[in-house]
């Protein structure tokens, strides 16, 4: 069956290649025939991929150690669940897996496509084709998940055992569904650009296809998160470390789609940076895989050592030279592209502003990541770009999408004019304004969490009075609302997510820390509990050993808790891992990583952590998805219905007859109860989503903090030599433990950060900082280039905008004069024939 | 390997069928659909051109029978038209009137299947003379040149009878170990060559290693009747040499003989270890599938006299003992030599290679053809507007 699963992934490389020259084909020769045939082809090759990745599955599960993939990544003593996702853990697997769900996404494109999309095919063939051909070529040459390995091993080497772990198992499926998903945007735009003008359908089936993807690579991004939180060690669940950056730079760009297709949809404007866009975010998944994969993140000189990283840099090339060909030379033919762009103060603009500082974010996160690649390729020097470069420009960029995230929900499009501005902006200005300064009062925020707070919670009720407006407008009829508006329900819903994470990423600023050794029976308070040492317990599982130690913790309430730090070893792995013991409430984590045990006496030395709000990320994630399945169950031939104060509905076109006028319809007592449970609904979200904030960390500073502060300061700043993405703080391996050490025994000595950060640098070089240094020309470089960025970009905007005026114009005058003559000589002529 | 081979055939055809039939169908020489560049469809074109007509016949005679024109100042029809022209010729479309049309050609369907036919029927054969080249070809780099006996097989001839073999499948081949060991016989005071007992059509074969060292300098290898053997020179003095080597020996179908009718008769001991891994399949329907040439790789046919046994086989103390088929005989008279087979191999993937480049030339053999077929059905994008 080996052999077969190997000539599936052969006849898929060719069915691959076939559609690909049928699609272009079928330019020239547009019979339904040849498009048929090719979209056959790449239906069929679904099936040939399903089989492979059946065979590999197979193979896993009855440890067939003739394969090397499943001699490398599977072992006899695993447990099942994780000889399945063993599947994937790895790069062949990867692939394949990839591959898989890639050819599922199309078929189903391709399946469900509406009629009227049908004159996009031929570009999609080749779209969807080049894309798989690259795909399954690696299945069957640099990648391939079925090549034998003989002589025959009785025992594998077994999975990468940080992997086994649930989370890791649900991460990089939905991760792969998400980037998949993307496809088809990229496939639909590409088709767009090179027919030279949209479907009627263009635009449903691609806000159905990005707002998809855009969920689940949101679940996918989540789940690695929380899979770092639980199972790394440090605390944290996002380091802005290069794999983090790779799933997150997509999401961005199609975050950024999304509201450009809105944009799109209402007002015909920006079709070539939505093509652009799409474009972009399929690209950048593969921009991610390569700086993953390719090996270039340990050194820019690797990448070439396997056949992977040439492939996939070629790959990226090509598209985005592709893209950029047909954005510049056919986008200009696109619906809206050519047309007088006119902005005002609108929703339209204010959705411009997301889309900058949306953009923005992913140039920095892009830059961010690629520049220590660059620099190492061109000057041969190595440099860090971590988390406190990142940490330096994104709350700002924050406060700007969380800023206008409000005030834009309350303007109408094609005009600035916001209902009521006093009811709109003002009272919940002083609402919030009110609720901060009480709560800073009594919870003793700082200023940048009262700052922060006072601005989520005043954008809140803003979308709060914008759902009452648009209540009141139909009349507090809540069924039209859910029927109607669902995308502007279910984005309502979203935004409210995101502004939940922002809160939950705040509360995260006040987390605290300590450390402790207690013997048996030994206690120890932190933040209000009373945590207990009663002793280990040892227990084997499958390939595991787990050394728990169990830890009571008794809050301020007396109520009782078990937590279970544990060390696990795995049979293939002889360091002993990190498995956290973590008591979850409503308000905060508490965090146990037990750091050594003592398994004669019971004696455990535990690194503990109050982690505020981390619970509101997680349910930020809930409330997003939430939204965007709410916006997906609209029913697609009604628009969201946009009415004035006046009842009228301005989009006539699209609404059913009877909603026409609705000054005469009278609500009904069911329908006020809708609208009533709707705004009571995002009330509480709301409030849910500010408590954490409220109530997060009230004792900072009464436990034994885990480093003193001149430790933080210079720790902070100095990576990890031999980790990705961390501090000296965060990492337990022997070097950034002997850097601990080094760096106390200097502050004893007397000398200072400056000094200090130097001595490092001579060690390790420039590349142990984790932020390129201000006071070199290099990095005051690096530095300047977001600031020019945020600062050039709208400049750039504005050109662009005039410049096309400009043309529009030219081109207007010579079709007048033109049509002038053709009308005289028509007028002398007798009239039209 | 053959199982293989017909599952993909099968696999493989019914691939072609479904990704073909659209080709061969009668529809396919219906337009599918027309494409015009900045439009959304065929009809949002008629409804521009349409409104372009009335927007000139407006401007032109001063009236118009849309109602809503009729009420529009001179000004604003001119505004209009200038827009809904700007957009015809950004399409790259005729923007004024009176623009000749092209006329639609529309293509024949008759030799359509003729063609494809012959097309078809030319790359089988080209395959099946691949296919064939490639099944019946022999290893090209089997060669011989090497070691030692006590047997005598002719005159000047010998054999070792102490002889103990190890294979271990692999991708269209087992790789071999063979070991055995003799005494020079003092008697012998002429050149003499010493065969070494192994199967027919070996190659890769390589002296891994010999004792005493210093021998392997005074021996020439050759092969004797395509068989690895060795001479030793004469007056060699009488001592005791171990010797051991590595061999392939080809399993392009997944299917091994071992035997050597040259050798013939041949006593003393002889003892072949073959690892068996596990194969889910084989496990499951054991009893159906006993004698099908599937992996795992197995022993069968063994010659009366040969005692076949399963066991299992502690090779390294840090390991789990593997199981292993063991093949020996043990005999002072002489008997035949070794004879059996090997099932279950896993074939070599050059047929299957071969069958998909063959599906490969098929399929982009056909969208050539297609392509090649000229501009007959060539669309024209204007053909069926007004105006």
């Amino acid at each position: 069956m080996v052999e077969i699963g190997f000539f599936a992934l052969l006849l898929a490389f060719c069915l691959a290649l076939y559609a690909t020259v049928m699609g272009a084909l079928a330019f020239y020769k547009p019979q339904s025939g040849i498009i048929q045939s090719g979209r056959n082809a790449l239906i069929a090759l679904n099936a040939c991929v399903l089989l492979a990745a059946g065979v590999l599955w197979t193979a896993l599960l009855t440890h067939d150690f003739s394969i090397d993939y499943v001699f490398r990544n599977s072992a006899a003593d695993m447990p099942p669940i994780y000889l399945l996702t063993a599947f994937w853990s790895s790069l062949e697997g990867s692939h394949l897996l990839w591959t898989m769900i890639m050819s599922i996404v199309v078929t189903i494109s391709l399946l469900t496509m509406r009629e009227k999309n049908a004159p996009l095919l031929p570009g999609l063939l080749v779209c969807y084709g080049v894309s798989l051909t690259f795909m399954t070529l690696l299945l069957v040459w640099a990648s391939a998940p079925l090549t034998r390995m003989f002589p025959v091993q009785e025992v594998g080497q077994g999975m990468n055992a940080l992997l086994q772990n649930p989370y890791m198992a649900a991460h990089p499926p939905s991760l792969f569904v998400g980037y998949c998903s993307l496809i088809v945007p990229f496939g639909y735009a590409v088709a767009a650009l090179l027919r030279g003008s949209f479907t009627t359908d263009w635009l449903v089936s691609v806000r159905r296809w990005t707002l998809a993807g855009w969920a689940i690579l949101s679940v996918g991004i989540f789940l690695g998160g929380k899979w770092a939180y639980v199972e790394l060690g440090w605390a944290g669940y996002w380091a802005w470390d290069p794999v983090e950056n790779s799933s997150f730079m997509p999401w961005l760009a199609a975050t950024s789609m999304l509201h450009t297709l809105l944009i799109l949809d209402k007002t015909n404007r920006l079709p070539r940076l939505a093509c652009f866009l799409a474009g972009l975010a399929f690209i950048l998944t593969f921009l991610g895989t390569f700086i993953t994969r390719s090996g270039v993140i340990s050194s820019v000189h690797s990448f070439a050592e396997s056949n992977i990283g040439p492939a996939y840099l070629t790959y990226v090339v090509l598209w985005t030279a592709v893209l950029l060909v047909l954005v510049t030379t056919r986008g200009n033919l696109l619906q809206g592209a050519a047309q007088a762009q006119t902005w005002t103060v609108s929703k339209e603009s204010a959705l411009l502003f997301t889309n900058f500082f949306l953009l923005f974010l992913l140039a920095l996160v892009c830059v961010g990541t690629l520049l220590p690649l660059i620099v190492e390729a061109v000057r041969g020097v190595k440099i860090s770009v971590q988390q406190p470069f990142f940490n330096a420009f994104t709350p700002w960029i924050g406060v700007g999408l969380v800023a206008i995230l409000g005030v834009g929900n309350l303007m109408r499009w094609k005009s600035g004019k916001i209902e009521d501005p006093v009811t709109g902006l003002l009272y919940p200005a002083l609402w919030s304004a009110v609720l901060t300064v009480a709560l800073t009062v009594h919870k003793g925020l700082d200023l940048r969490s009262a700052i922060g707070f006072g601005l989520i919670l005043w954008t809140g009720f803003v979308m709060i009075m914008d759902l009452v407006f648009r209540l009141k407008n139909l009349r507090w009829n809540g069924s039209l609302l859910l029927k109607y508006n669902r995308p502007y329900l279910g984005s309502w819903i979203v935004h409210l997510g995101f502004l939940v994470a922002v809160a939950g990423f705040l509360g995260g600023y006040r987390g605290i820390q300590a450390e402790t050794v207690l013997r048996h029976n030994e206690s120890t308070e932190f933040y209000g509990y009373t945590l207990t040492n009663r002793g280990m317990r040892f227990s084997k599982e499958y390939n595991a050993t787990f050394a728990t130690a169990v830890i009571e913790a008794r809050d301020r309430q007396g109520h009782l808790t078990e937590v279970n730090p544990i060390r696990s070893k795995y049979t293939n792995k002889d360091e002993w891992l990190n498995e956290i013991g973590i008591y979850s409430t409503f308000w905060h984590d508490l965090y146990l990583v037990l750091a050594t045990f003592d398994g004669n006496t019971n004696q455990v030395s535990l690194k503990m952590h109050i982690n505020p709000t981390v619970k509101f990320v997680w349910t930020s994630l809930v409330i997003m998805v939430l939204g965007a399945i709410v916006g997906l169950t609209h029913r697609v031939k009604k628009r969201t219905l946009e009415v004035s104060p006046n009842g009228l509905l301005l989009e006539s076109a699209t609404a059913e007859d009877d909603l026409y006028d609705l000054t005469g319809l009278p609500s009904r007592l069911s329908q006020r109860l809708q609208s009533g449970a709707v705004v009571t609904g995002a009330l509480l979200l709301l409030v849910f989503g500010f408590s954490g904030v409220a109530f997060a960390a009230e004792e900072t500073g009464k436990s034994r903090l885990l480093y003193s502060q001149e430790l933080l300061d210079i720790g902070n700043e100095l990576r990890c030599p031999t980790c990705q993405g961390v501090s000296i703080l965060e990492s337990e391996t022997p070097q950034s433990v002997a850097m601990r050490k080094e760096i106390e025994r200097q502050v004893n000595e007397g000398k200072n950060k400056s000094e200090i950060l130097s001595f490092f640098r001579q060690r390790y070089g420039d590349w142990i900082l984790r932020q390129p240094d201000k006071d070199s020309s290099f990095g005051k470089t690096v530095w300047a280039l977001p600031a020019l960025g945020l600062v050039l970009g709208p400049v750039w905007l504005v050109y662009a905008i005039r410049s096309s005026r400009r043309r529009e114009d030219e081109d207007r005058n010579e079709m007048e004069k033109e049509l002038r003559a053709h009308i005289q000589s028509l007028k002398q002529d007798g009239g039209l024939a | 390997m053959i199982l293989t081979l017909l599952l993909a055939v099968v696999m493989s055809l019914l691939v072609l069928w479904f990704v073909l039939t659209p080709l061969l169908s009668a529809q396919n020489f219906e337009m599918f659909s027309a494409s015009y560049k900045g439009f959304s469809d065929e009809g949002e074109l008629a409804r521009v051109i349409t409104f372009r007509d009335r927007l000139m016949t407006r401007l032109t005679s001063g009236a118009s029978e849309d109602t809503k024109l009729s009420t529009l100042s001179d000004d604003e029809c001119f505004g209009l038209l200038v827009s809904v022209c700007l957009r015809l010729r950004r399409a790259e479309l005729p923007y004024l009137p009176e623009i000749t049309q092209p006329k639609r050609n529309r293509g024949d369907s008759g030799r359509i299947n003729l063609d494809f036919s012959l097309l078809l029927g030319l790359l089988t054969v080209v395959f099946s003379c691949l296919l064939s080249a490639a099944a019946f070809a022999q290893p090209t780099d089997a060669r011989a040149s090497a070691p030692p006996p006590l047997a005598v097989l002719e005159p000047g001839v010998y054999a070792p009878q102490m002889n103990r073999y190890m294979v271990a499948p692999a991708q269209g081949h087992v790789i071999g170990h063979h070991m055995s060991s003799f005494v020079v016989p003092s008697a012998e005071s002429e050149e003499f060559t010493v065969v070494l007992p192994l199967p027919e059509k070996v190659y890769d074969w390589q002296l891994v290693s010999i004792r005493p060292e210093a021998m392997q300098q005074s021996l020439e290898f050759i092969s004797w009747q395509g068989t690895p053997a060795f001479r030793i020179p004469k007056g060699s003095q009488s001592l005791l040499v171990e010797l051991s080597s590595e061999f392939k020996l080809s399993a392009f179908s997944g299917k091994v003989r071992w035997q050597n009718d040259a050798i013939g008769q041949l006593p003393g001991e002889q003892v072949l270890v073959l690892f068996t891994p596990e194969g889910a399949l084989h496990s499951l329907l054991g009893s159906v599938l006993g004698g099908v040439n599937i992996w795992p790789p197995r022993i069968g046919s063994v010659a009366s006299g040969v005692k076949l046994q399963e066991r299992t086989l502690q090779m390294d103390p840090s390991r789990p003992p593997r199981k292993v088929q063991i093949v020996s005989r043990s005999d002072e008279q002489k008997q035949p030599f070794l004879s059996f087979e090997i099932l279950g191999v896993t074939p070599s993937r050059l047929p299957l290679q071969l069958l998909g480049g063959w599906i490969g030339a098929v399929l982009l053999g056909t969208a050539l053809w297609v392509g090649l077929r000229g501009g007959r059905w060539r669309i024209d994008r204007q053909s069926t507007l007004p105006g």
